[in-house]
């Protein structure tokens, strides 16, 4: 089947998706790594 | 003198809670403002399409690109110096507050909607009032409107999702350096350089597709009226929905395309640049001064 002009073309929705996975696993990862909580970032 | 990555990445953590702390406090506030990055983007637009019609492509096949991307250049330095919101610069500057704890991913996926809309509604409201403007109904700029409308809409899926992701590399590149620096010359140069590289490079941006994708739409029975009768042209139509030649098929594969660029490539990588360590104990230092602050407070 031809996807060029479907929406659910399903390689770009896989890029987009995996993207995204690496995206929450790096942001995830440092988030837990360098927490600063908000109370010590605000001096309290 | 710019700012180091550390420092800079703390510039731009500090916007990012400006402007969650806006979409958590005043709502609407926001939304307005992204009503107005929208209406900025297609200020940009519009100029755009009134240079680049009637230009050969014979005399140089990018140079209507060129003067389409030089006046199209400040339309993110408006946006930036008022303040507005446009919401793919927010989606670098939203990730950046992610990393650094600043907002959750729900609030960022939040930020990035609500923006979507107000940038959604500023510019086919802009585009829509422009459409009826007398200057954009004479033949050429009706030509060039629905020329431009046909090559983004008749592109394939891939070709317009690429273009997306190249479109927020450069554009989220300039406007994550526009906190790089406190000077303001340095600011406009570096803000400019975004605009004019998605648009010279022929890449797709959500909010400026809106508008630029509208206008032919809405002056489509012009447009026909107009080239009936034409024997060297063949009217092909375009259309709101899916589709080859659709606004929503460009729409959707641009925005998915844009989710990536600024955010995998910018974003992750300027952060992932900054030195973690040098950053939590230029955190540590602030928190010191703020103690230090209110301790004077307190003491007198």
């Amino acid at each position: 089947m031809n996807y060029d002009y479907n929406p659910l073309n399903p390689v770009i929705w896989g890029i987009f998706i995996g993207a995204w996975v690496i995206i929450g696993i790096i942001g995830n990862t440092y988030r837990k790594k360098y927490r600063l909580s908000d109370k010590e970032r605000q001096g309290e | 003198m710019p700012l180091n990555s550390e420092e800079h990445i703390i510039e731009v953590a500090d916007l990012c809670d400006k402007k969650w702390g806006m979409l958590n406090k005043r709502p609407m506030a926001f939304l307005i403002s992204a009503f107005a990055g929208g209406a900025f983007v297609c200020f940009g637009a519009m100029l755009a399409l009134s240079v680049s019609a009637g230009v050969s492509e014979n005399l140089a096949p990018g140079l209507a690109n060129l003067l389409m991307g030089l006046v199209f250049m400040f339309s993110l330095v408006i946006i930036m110096f008022s303040g507005m919101t446009l919401v793919t610069a927010d989606m670098a500057y939203g990730l950046v507050g992610v990393f650094n704890n600043r907002i959750s991913w729900k609030q960022f996926f939040l930020g990035v909607l609500v923006g979507y809309i107000g940038n959604f509604i500023g510019s086919m409201s802009f585009m829509w009032i422009m459409s009826k403007g007398g200057g954009y109904h004479a033949l050429p700029w009706l030509m060039r409107a629905h020329d431009i409308g046909l090559a983004k809409t008749g592109e394939t899926s891939m070709e317009i999702f690429v273009m997306g992701i190249i479109c927020t590399w450069t554009l989220q590149s300039a406007a994550i350096l526009f906190m790089k620096t406190n000077d303001d010359m340095s600011k406009i140069m570096l803000t400019a350089y975004g605009p004019l590289a998605f648009v010279a490079g022929m890449n797709e941006h959500c909010i400026a597709n809106i508008g630029f994708l509208a206008v032919p739409l809405f002056q489509q029975d012009l447009w026909l009226e107009a080239v009936t009768g034409m024997n060297n042209i063949t009217p092909v139509l375009m259309h709101w929905g899916f589709g080859k030649f659709g606004w929503a098929h460009n729409q959707l594969f641009t925005v998915m395309g844009n989710l990536i660029g600024g955010t995998l490539f910018v974003a992750v990588v300027f952060q992932l640049v900054a030195d973690p360590l040098k950053l939590k104990e230029m955190y540590r230092t602030r928190r010191d001064q703020i103690v230090t602050d209110k301790t004077r407070k307190e003491c007198g």
